[in-house]
Protein backbone atom coordinates (compact mmCIF):
# COMPACT_ATOMS: atom_id res chain seq x y z
CA UNK A 1 0.00 0.00 0.00
CA UNK A 2 2.85 2.44 1.13
CA UNK A 3 4.37 2.22 -2.61
CA UNK A 4 1.08 2.79 -4.11
CA UNK A 5 0.63 6.07 -2.25
CA UNK A 6 4.29 6.80 -3.14
CA UNK A 7 3.72 5.75 -6.63
CA UNK A 8 0.25 7.76 -6.93
CA UNK A 9 2.02 10.80 -4.88
CA UNK A 10 4.85 10.81 -7.96
CA UNK A 11 2.66 10.49 -10.44
CA UNK A 12 0.90 13.69 -8.87
CA UNK A 13 3.55 15.55 -8.48
CA UNK A 14 5.20 14.86 -11.96
CA UNK A 15 1.72 16.20 -13.52
CA UNK A 16 1.74 19.22 -11.11
CA UNK A 17 5.15 20.76 -11.56
CA UNK A 18 4.90 20.07 -15.51
CA UNK A 19 1.54 21.24 -16.08
CA UNK A 20 0.71 23.87 -14.06
CA UNK A 21 3.37 26.51 -14.46
CA UNK A 22 2.11 26.25 -17.96
CA UNK A 23 -1.10 28.07 -17.50
CA UNK A 24 -0.35 29.98 -13.94
CA UNK A 25 2.58 32.14 -14.19
CA UNK A 26 2.97 32.54 -10.68
CA UNK A 27 3.95 28.54 -9.98
CA UNK A 28 6.75 29.61 -12.84
CA UNK A 29 9.52 29.97 -10.28
CA UNK A 30 8.33 26.98 -8.15
CA UNK A 31 11.22 24.33 -6.84
CA UNK A 32 11.63 20.98 -7.40
CA UNK A 33 8.71 19.12 -5.21
CA UNK A 34 10.73 15.96 -4.97
CA UNK A 35 13.19 17.42 -3.08
CA UNK A 36 10.53 17.16 -0.49
CA UNK A 37 9.41 13.52 -0.76
CA UNK A 38 13.27 12.74 -0.82
CA UNK A 39 13.59 14.61 2.30
CA UNK A 40 10.63 13.09 3.73
CA UNK A 41 11.92 9.68 2.77
CA UNK A 42 15.09 10.03 4.33
CA UNK A 43 14.05 11.86 7.19
CA UNK A 44 10.76 9.48 8.58
CA UNK A 45 11.11 6.30 6.32
CA UNK A 46 13.38 3.47 6.26
CA UNK A 47 16.16 2.98 3.50
CA UNK A 48 14.66 -0.25 2.56
CA UNK A 49 11.62 1.57 1.83
CA UNK A 50 12.80 5.33 0.78
CA UNK A 51 15.74 4.38 -1.46
CA UNK A 52 13.97 2.40 -4.56
CA UNK A 53 11.84 5.24 -4.87
CA UNK A 54 14.62 7.72 -5.05
CA UNK A 55 16.39 5.93 -7.81
CA UNK A 56 13.07 5.71 -9.50
CA UNK A 57 12.15 9.30 -9.13
CA UNK A 58 15.41 10.25 -10.20
CA UNK A 59 15.19 8.27 -13.43
CA UNK A 60 11.38 9.58 -13.91
CA UNK A 61 12.06 12.98 -13.68
CA UNK A 62 15.57 12.32 -15.77
CA UNK A 63 13.15 10.46 -18.17
CA UNK A 64 10.57 13.62 -18.71
CA UNK A 65 13.21 16.35 -18.35
CA UNK A 66 15.52 17.49 -21.33
CA UNK A 67 18.66 17.84 -19.36
CA UNK A 68 21.18 15.76 -19.32
CA UNK A 69 20.50 12.14 -18.04
CA UNK A 70 21.27 11.22 -14.72
CA UNK A 71 20.88 14.84 -13.55
CA UNK A 72 17.77 14.59 -11.60
CA UNK A 73 18.86 11.10 -10.45
CA UNK A 74 22.36 13.10 -8.94
CA UNK A 75 20.93 15.70 -7.36
CA UNK A 76 18.01 13.37 -5.30
CA UNK A 77 20.89 10.17 -4.53
CA UNK A 78 23.04 12.69 -3.20
CA UNK A 79 20.80 14.70 -1.46
CA UNK A 80 18.95 11.44 -0.26
CA UNK A 81 22.68 10.11 1.25
CA UNK A 82 23.49 13.49 3.24
CA UNK A 83 19.82 13.12 4.70
CA UNK A 84 20.82 9.39 5.69
CA UNK A 85 24.75 11.15 6.92
CA UNK A 86 22.31 13.97 8.76
CA UNK A 87 20.03 11.68 10.70
CA UNK A 88 22.95 10.07 12.39
CA UNK A 89 23.79 13.18 14.86
CA UNK A 90 20.55 15.79 14.55
CA UNK A 91 17.02 14.72 16.27
CA UNK A 92 14.63 13.65 13.62
CA UNK A 93 11.28 14.88 15.93
CA UNK A 94 13.08 18.28 15.75
CA UNK A 95 10.55 20.14 13.08
CA UNK A 96 12.26 23.91 14.08
CA UNK A 97 15.07 22.49 11.33
CA UNK A 98 13.13 21.57 8.19
CA UNK A 99 12.76 24.86 6.71
CA UNK A 100 17.01 24.45 6.80
CA UNK A 101 17.03 21.23 5.54
CA UNK A 102 14.67 22.37 2.84
CA UNK A 103 16.34 25.35 1.82
CA UNK A 104 19.43 23.43 2.00
CA UNK A 105 18.39 20.96 -0.46
CA UNK A 106 17.05 23.76 -3.28
CA UNK A 107 20.29 25.54 -3.19
CA UNK A 108 22.15 22.09 -3.71
CA UNK A 109 20.17 20.86 -6.46
CA UNK A 110 20.80 24.02 -7.81
CA UNK A 111 24.85 24.15 -7.44
CA UNK A 112 24.52 20.17 -9.17
CA UNK A 113 22.12 21.64 -11.92
CA UNK A 114 24.24 24.84 -12.91
CA UNK A 115 27.43 23.30 -11.52
CA UNK A 116 26.35 20.77 -14.45
CA UNK A 117 25.34 23.18 -16.92
CA UNK A 118 27.98 25.27 -16.77
CA UNK A 119 31.04 22.48 -16.85
CA UNK A 120 29.84 20.13 -19.03
CA UNK A 121 27.16 21.55 -21.49
CA UNK A 122 29.95 23.08 -24.39
CA UNK A 123 30.00 26.63 -24.56
CA UNK A 124 27.31 26.94 -21.37
CA UNK A 125 27.05 30.20 -19.78
CA UNK A 126 25.59 30.87 -16.02
CA UNK A 127 21.92 31.77 -16.59
CA UNK A 128 20.89 35.70 -16.29
CA UNK A 129 18.24 35.10 -14.23
CA UNK A 130 20.66 32.75 -11.73
CA UNK A 131 19.64 35.16 -8.69
CA UNK A 132 16.39 35.81 -9.45
CA UNK A 133 15.32 31.93 -9.85
CA UNK A 134 17.12 30.78 -7.13
CA UNK A 135 15.53 33.13 -4.85
CA UNK A 136 12.11 32.47 -5.77
CA UNK A 137 12.90 28.79 -5.22
CA UNK A 138 13.85 29.96 -1.66
CA UNK A 139 11.17 31.70 -0.92
CA UNK A 140 8.34 29.41 -2.28
CA UNK A 141 10.29 26.53 -0.41
CA UNK A 142 10.49 28.52 3.17
CA UNK A 143 6.81 29.12 3.30
CA UNK A 144 5.94 25.78 1.74
CA UNK A 145 8.18 23.06 1.85
CA UNK A 146 7.79 22.02 5.77
CA UNK A 147 4.13 22.39 5.87
CA UNK A 148 3.78 19.57 2.75
CA UNK A 149 6.51 17.32 4.73
CA UNK A 150 4.56 17.62 7.98
CA UNK A 151 1.46 17.18 6.26
CA UNK A 152 2.30 14.26 4.13
CA UNK A 153 3.95 12.50 7.08
CA UNK A 154 0.74 12.93 9.18
CA UNK A 155 -1.79 11.54 6.44
CA UNK A 156 1.22 9.13 5.64
CA UNK A 157 0.60 8.19 9.18
CA UNK A 158 -2.67 7.98 9.47
CA UNK A 159 -3.20 5.92 6.04
CA UNK A 160 -1.22 3.17 8.16
CA UNK A 161 -3.10 3.15 11.50
CA UNK A 162 -6.34 2.84 9.25
CA UNK A 163 -5.08 -0.05 7.22
CA UNK A 164 -3.72 -1.86 10.30
CA UNK A 165 -7.50 -1.85 11.09
CA UNK A 166 -8.34 -4.17 8.53
CA UNK A 167 -5.38 -6.73 9.97
CA UNK A 168 -6.55 -9.87 11.65
CA UNK A 169 -4.86 -9.20 14.81
CA UNK A 170 -6.84 -5.81 15.42
CA UNK A 171 -10.43 -6.79 14.52
CA UNK B 1 43.42 -4.71 6.70
CA UNK B 2 40.76 -1.28 5.82
CA UNK B 3 39.06 -0.02 8.61
CA UNK B 4 35.22 0.38 7.70
CA UNK B 5 35.23 4.31 7.44
CA UNK B 6 38.32 3.92 5.07
CA UNK B 7 36.15 1.51 2.59
CA UNK B 8 33.05 4.01 2.52
CA UNK B 9 35.04 7.12 1.89
CA UNK B 10 36.52 5.39 -0.92
CA UNK B 11 33.74 4.12 -1.74
CA UNK B 12 32.37 7.62 -2.03
CA UNK B 13 34.94 8.84 -3.85
CA UNK B 14 34.60 6.40 -6.96
CA UNK B 15 30.89 6.76 -6.52
CA UNK B 16 31.27 10.82 -6.89
CA UNK B 17 33.98 10.09 -9.96
CA UNK B 18 31.31 7.70 -12.14
CA UNK B 19 28.92 9.92 -11.47
CA UNK B 20 30.52 13.21 -12.56
CA UNK B 21 32.00 10.74 -15.47
CA UNK B 22 28.32 9.66 -16.60
CA UNK B 23 27.08 13.38 -16.30
CA UNK B 24 30.57 14.53 -18.56
CA UNK B 25 29.14 12.19 -21.04
CA UNK B 26 25.60 12.50 -21.34
CA UNK B 27 25.78 16.26 -21.13
CA UNK B 28 27.67 16.42 -24.08
CA UNK B 29 24.74 14.71 -26.01
CA UNK B 30 21.19 15.71 -24.50
CA UNK B 31 18.88 14.40 -26.89
CA UNK B 32 19.54 10.86 -26.93
CA UNK B 33 16.70 9.18 -27.82
CA UNK B 34 16.35 6.32 -24.39
CA UNK B 35 13.61 3.50 -23.94
CA UNK B 36 13.24 4.63 -20.74
CA UNK B 37 12.41 8.41 -21.66
CA UNK B 38 9.82 6.95 -24.38
CA UNK B 39 8.05 4.76 -21.60
CA UNK B 40 8.00 7.36 -18.98
CA UNK B 41 6.05 9.94 -22.06
CA UNK B 42 4.31 7.42 -22.65
CA UNK B 43 2.98 6.61 -19.05
CA UNK B 44 2.77 10.18 -17.50
CA UNK B 45 2.12 12.41 -20.88
CA UNK B 46 -1.82 10.97 -20.53
CA UNK B 47 -2.01 12.54 -17.13
CA UNK B 48 0.01 15.70 -18.40
CA UNK B 49 -2.76 16.09 -21.36
CA UNK B 50 -5.76 15.37 -18.62
CA UNK B 51 -4.54 17.83 -16.47
CA UNK B 52 -3.91 20.58 -19.12
CA UNK B 53 -7.47 19.81 -20.48
CA UNK B 54 -8.90 20.29 -17.36
CA UNK B 55 -7.20 23.81 -16.08
CA UNK B 56 -8.29 24.70 -20.30
CA UNK B 57 -12.13 23.55 -19.67
CA UNK B 58 -12.05 25.66 -16.46
CA UNK B 59 -10.30 28.50 -17.97
CA UNK B 60 -12.79 28.02 -21.16
CA UNK B 61 -15.77 28.51 -18.67
CA UNK B 62 -14.46 30.96 -16.58
CA UNK B 63 -13.34 33.22 -19.73
CA UNK B 64 -16.79 32.47 -22.16
CA UNK B 65 -19.55 32.88 -18.90
CA UNK B 66 -18.08 35.13 -16.08
CA UNK B 67 -15.15 37.04 -17.51
CA UNK B 68 -17.93 39.28 -20.50
CA UNK B 69 -17.43 42.47 -18.68
CA UNK B 70 -14.75 43.80 -21.01
CA UNK B 71 -16.27 41.86 -24.15
CA UNK B 72 -18.11 44.63 -25.63
CA UNK B 73 -15.04 47.27 -25.82
CA UNK B 74 -12.94 43.79 -27.33
CA UNK B 75 -15.45 43.34 -29.63
CA UNK B 76 -15.30 46.85 -31.13
CA UNK B 77 -11.55 47.05 -31.54
CA UNK B 78 -11.75 43.64 -32.89
CA UNK B 79 -14.19 45.10 -35.49
CA UNK B 80 -10.81 47.55 -35.95
CA UNK B 81 -8.31 45.73 -36.23
CA UNK B 82 -10.11 43.24 -38.72
CA UNK B 83 -10.56 46.53 -40.83
CA UNK B 84 -6.78 47.06 -40.57
CA UNK B 85 -6.16 43.31 -41.38
CA UNK B 86 -8.57 43.44 -44.02
CA UNK B 87 -6.68 46.10 -46.17
CA UNK B 88 -3.43 44.74 -45.14
CA UNK B 89 -4.50 41.69 -46.97
CA UNK B 90 -5.17 43.44 -50.13
CA UNK B 91 -1.95 44.75 -50.07
CA UNK B 92 -0.34 41.18 -49.50
CA UNK B 93 -2.45 39.98 -52.35
CA UNK B 94 -1.50 42.56 -54.49
CA UNK B 95 2.19 41.45 -53.43
CA UNK B 96 1.58 38.23 -54.05
CA UNK B 97 0.39 38.70 -57.32
CA UNK B 98 3.44 40.91 -57.85
CA UNK B 99 5.72 38.13 -56.51
CA UNK B 100 4.40 35.54 -58.71
CA UNK B 101 4.97 37.45 -61.61
CA UNK B 102 8.50 38.29 -60.61
CA UNK B 103 9.29 34.51 -60.03
CA UNK B 104 7.80 33.29 -63.12
CA UNK B 105 10.13 35.87 -64.52
CA UNK B 106 13.15 34.33 -63.19
CA UNK B 107 11.99 31.00 -62.88
CA UNK B 108 12.36 30.23 -59.27
CA UNK B 109 11.05 26.63 -58.36
CA UNK B 110 7.64 27.34 -56.75
CA UNK B 111 8.40 26.16 -52.76
CA UNK B 112 6.41 23.23 -51.80
CA UNK B 113 3.36 23.45 -49.67
CA UNK B 114 4.89 22.05 -46.09
CA UNK B 115 3.05 19.45 -43.97
CA UNK B 116 2.45 20.10 -40.79
CA UNK B 117 0.96 18.76 -37.64
CA UNK B 118 -0.38 21.34 -35.38
CA UNK B 119 0.29 19.67 -31.36
CA UNK B 120 -0.68 21.13 -28.49
CA UNK B 121 1.55 21.66 -25.29
CA UNK B 122 0.55 19.73 -22.18
CA UNK B 123 3.86 19.52 -20.21
CA UNK B 124 7.13 21.45 -19.46
CA UNK B 125 10.43 20.41 -17.78
CA UNK B 126 10.01 21.63 -13.94
CA UNK B 127 13.70 23.55 -13.80
CA UNK B 128 13.82 26.93 -14.55
CA UNK B 129 17.02 26.01 -16.13
CA UNK B 130 15.95 23.58 -18.97
CA UNK B 131 13.82 24.93 -21.51
CA UNK B 132 11.89 21.61 -22.85
CA UNK B 133 8.03 21.16 -23.56
CA UNK B 134 5.77 17.79 -24.25
CA UNK B 135 3.25 17.97 -26.98
CA UNK B 136 0.59 15.64 -27.52
CA UNK B 137 1.65 14.22 -30.87
CA UNK B 138 4.03 11.77 -31.76
CA UNK B 139 5.42 8.89 -33.74
CA UNK B 140 1.68 7.55 -34.55
CA UNK B 141 1.28 11.03 -36.26
CA UNK B 142 4.86 11.01 -38.07
CA UNK B 143 6.33 12.93 -35.67
CA UNK B 144 10.33 12.01 -35.50
CA UNK B 145 13.32 13.11 -33.97
CA UNK B 146 14.90 16.13 -35.29
CA UNK B 147 12.09 17.93 -36.73
CA UNK B 148 11.17 21.77 -36.22
CA UNK B 149 8.60 23.00 -34.33
CA UNK B 150 7.16 26.29 -35.32
CA UNK B 151 4.18 28.73 -34.34
CA UNK B 152 3.06 31.37 -36.31
CA UNK B 153 4.46 33.50 -34.79
CA UNK B 154 8.26 31.84 -35.82
CA UNK B 155 10.50 28.90 -34.80
CA UNK B 156 9.85 27.15 -31.21
CA UNK B 157 12.34 24.16 -31.07
CA UNK B 158 13.02 21.02 -32.37
CA UNK B 159 12.06 17.62 -31.58
CA UNK B 160 14.11 15.52 -29.39
CA UNK B 161 12.28 12.36 -28.69
CA UNK B 162 9.26 11.04 -29.36
CA UNK B 163 6.73 7.96 -28.09
CA UNK B 164 4.04 6.62 -29.80
CA UNK B 165 1.49 10.10 -28.83
CA UNK B 166 3.84 12.11 -27.12
CA UNK B 167 7.01 14.08 -27.98
CA UNK B 168 9.64 15.97 -26.52
CA UNK B 169 10.67 19.66 -27.93
CA UNK B 170 14.39 20.98 -26.62
CA UNK B 171 13.04 25.25 -26.84
CA UNK B 172 15.38 27.48 -28.21
CA UNK B 173 15.83 28.93 -25.46
CA UNK B 174 17.72 26.38 -23.85
CA UNK B 175 21.42 26.23 -23.66
CA UNK B 176 22.02 23.33 -25.86
CA UNK B 177 20.00 24.67 -28.79
CA UNK B 178 21.31 26.16 -32.02
CA UNK B 179 19.84 27.68 -35.15
CA UNK B 180 21.31 28.48 -37.90
CA UNK B 181 20.29 32.13 -38.51
CA UNK B 182 20.21 35.50 -40.67
CA UNK B 183 19.33 39.21 -40.61
CA UNK B 184 16.93 39.58 -42.85
CA UNK B 185 18.10 43.16 -43.93
CA UNK B 186 21.66 43.16 -43.98
CA UNK B 187 22.34 38.85 -44.76
CA UNK B 188 24.63 38.43 -42.21
CA UNK B 189 24.98 34.83 -40.65
CA UNK B 190 25.40 33.67 -37.52
CA UNK B 191 24.01 30.84 -34.53
CA UNK B 192 21.21 31.75 -32.50
CA UNK B 193 21.76 30.14 -29.05
CA UNK B 194 19.54 30.15 -26.22
CA UNK B 195 20.23 31.65 -22.62
CA UNK B 196 17.72 30.20 -20.50
CA UNK B 197 15.64 33.30 -20.47
CA UNK B 198 13.50 34.85 -22.28
CA UNK B 199 16.01 36.57 -24.67
CA UNK B 200 18.29 34.93 -27.03
CA UNK B 201 21.96 35.33 -28.29
CA UNK B 202 23.67 35.37 -31.95
CA UNK B 203 27.03 34.00 -31.89
CA UNK B 204 29.38 34.15 -34.21
CA UNK B 205 28.52 37.76 -36.22
CA UNK B 206 31.55 39.58 -37.48
CA UNK B 207 32.27 42.74 -36.31
CA UNK B 208 31.65 44.34 -39.42
CA UNK B 209 28.62 43.37 -40.49
CA UNK B 210 26.48 46.48 -39.33
CA UNK B 211 23.34 44.81 -37.41
CA UNK B 212 21.48 47.39 -35.17
CA UNK B 213 18.47 47.17 -32.71
CA UNK B 214 14.83 45.86 -34.46
CA UNK B 215 16.46 44.08 -37.26
CA UNK B 216 14.84 40.91 -37.98
CA UNK B 217 16.50 37.59 -37.39
CA UNK B 218 15.24 34.92 -39.88
CA UNK B 219 16.64 31.25 -40.32
CA UNK B 220 19.06 30.52 -42.95
CA UNK B 221 17.92 26.97 -43.60
CA UNK B 222 21.96 25.90 -43.28
CA UNK B 223 21.41 23.70 -40.51
CA UNK B 224 19.37 21.20 -42.45
CA UNK B 225 16.92 21.22 -39.81
CA UNK B 226 15.10 24.89 -40.01
CA UNK B 227 13.57 25.73 -43.22
CA UNK B 228 14.71 29.25 -44.90
CA UNK B 229 12.94 32.38 -44.34
CA UNK B 230 11.13 31.34 -40.47
CA UNK B 231 11.47 34.30 -37.91
CA UNK B 232 13.63 33.60 -35.04
CA UNK B 233 13.41 37.08 -33.23
CA UNK B 234 14.30 40.90 -33.39
CA UNK B 235 17.71 42.36 -32.29
CA UNK B 236 17.03 44.00 -28.69
CA UNK B 237 20.61 44.49 -28.45
CA UNK B 238 23.87 44.90 -29.71
CA UNK B 239 27.34 44.96 -28.01
CA UNK B 240 30.55 45.25 -30.22
CA UNK B 241 33.66 44.89 -28.63
CA UNK B 242 36.71 47.04 -28.72
CA UNK B 243 38.66 43.32 -29.31
CA UNK B 244 37.77 40.45 -31.29
CA UNK B 245 36.50 39.44 -34.66
CA UNK B 246 33.12 38.90 -33.52
CA UNK B 247 30.00 41.03 -32.11
CA UNK B 248 27.53 40.08 -29.30
CA UNK B 249 24.12 40.38 -30.51
CA UNK B 250 21.19 39.83 -28.30
CA UNK B 251 17.66 38.59 -29.21
CA UNK B 252 14.20 39.08 -28.28
CA UNK B 253 12.10 35.74 -29.92
CA UNK B 254 8.84 36.10 -31.54
CA UNK B 255 7.35 33.46 -29.43
CA UNK B 256 6.18 33.90 -26.87
CA UNK B 257 7.48 30.70 -24.76
CA UNK B 258 5.60 31.40 -21.15
CA UNK B 259 2.32 31.40 -23.33
CA UNK B 260 2.98 28.58 -25.51
CA UNK B 261 -0.04 26.00 -25.80
CA UNK B 262 -0.04 24.87 -29.57
CA UNK B 263 2.81 24.39 -32.24
CA UNK B 264 3.15 22.92 -35.36
CA UNK B 265 5.39 20.46 -36.55
CA UNK B 266 6.95 20.79 -40.14
CA UNK B 267 6.79 16.87 -41.00
CA UNK B 268 7.95 17.12 -44.06
CA UNK B 269 10.43 20.08 -43.98
CA UNK B 270 14.06 18.58 -44.35
CA UNK B 271 15.61 15.63 -43.90
CA UNK B 272 15.32 14.37 -40.04
CA UNK B 273 19.12 15.67 -38.43
CA UNK B 274 21.17 12.73 -37.54
CA UNK B 275 21.91 13.36 -33.86
CA UNK B 276 25.65 12.19 -33.79
CA UNK B 277 27.95 11.19 -30.58
CA UNK B 278 30.67 13.41 -30.37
Amino acid sequence: MTYFLYTVVCLLVVVFQTTLPMHFAMFGGMYDLFLLFVIYLGFYRTIREGFPFVIFFGLAMDALSGGPFGLYLTSYFWLYLSILGMIGFMRVGNNMILPLVVVGSILFQNIIFLGTMTLFVPEAKIPVFLYRNVLTQVLWSVITGPILILLFHRAHVVLEKWLKTFQPEYR
Amino acid sequence: MFSKKMIMIVGAIILIAVNIIILSVNSQDRTPSTRIGQVALFLVSPFQEFASNGIHFVRNIWRNYFDLVGVSQENDSLIKALKIANEKNNSLKELELSHARLQSLLEFKPDLKRQVTVAAVVGKDPSPWLKTVVIDKGTDEGIQRGMPVVTPDGIAGLITDASSSYAKVLLITDQNSAVDALTQSTRSRGIVKGESSDKLRLDYVLRRHDITEGDIIISSGLDGVFPKGLRVGYVHEVIKPNSGIFQKVFIIPYVDFEKLEEVLVIIDSLEPVKFSKP
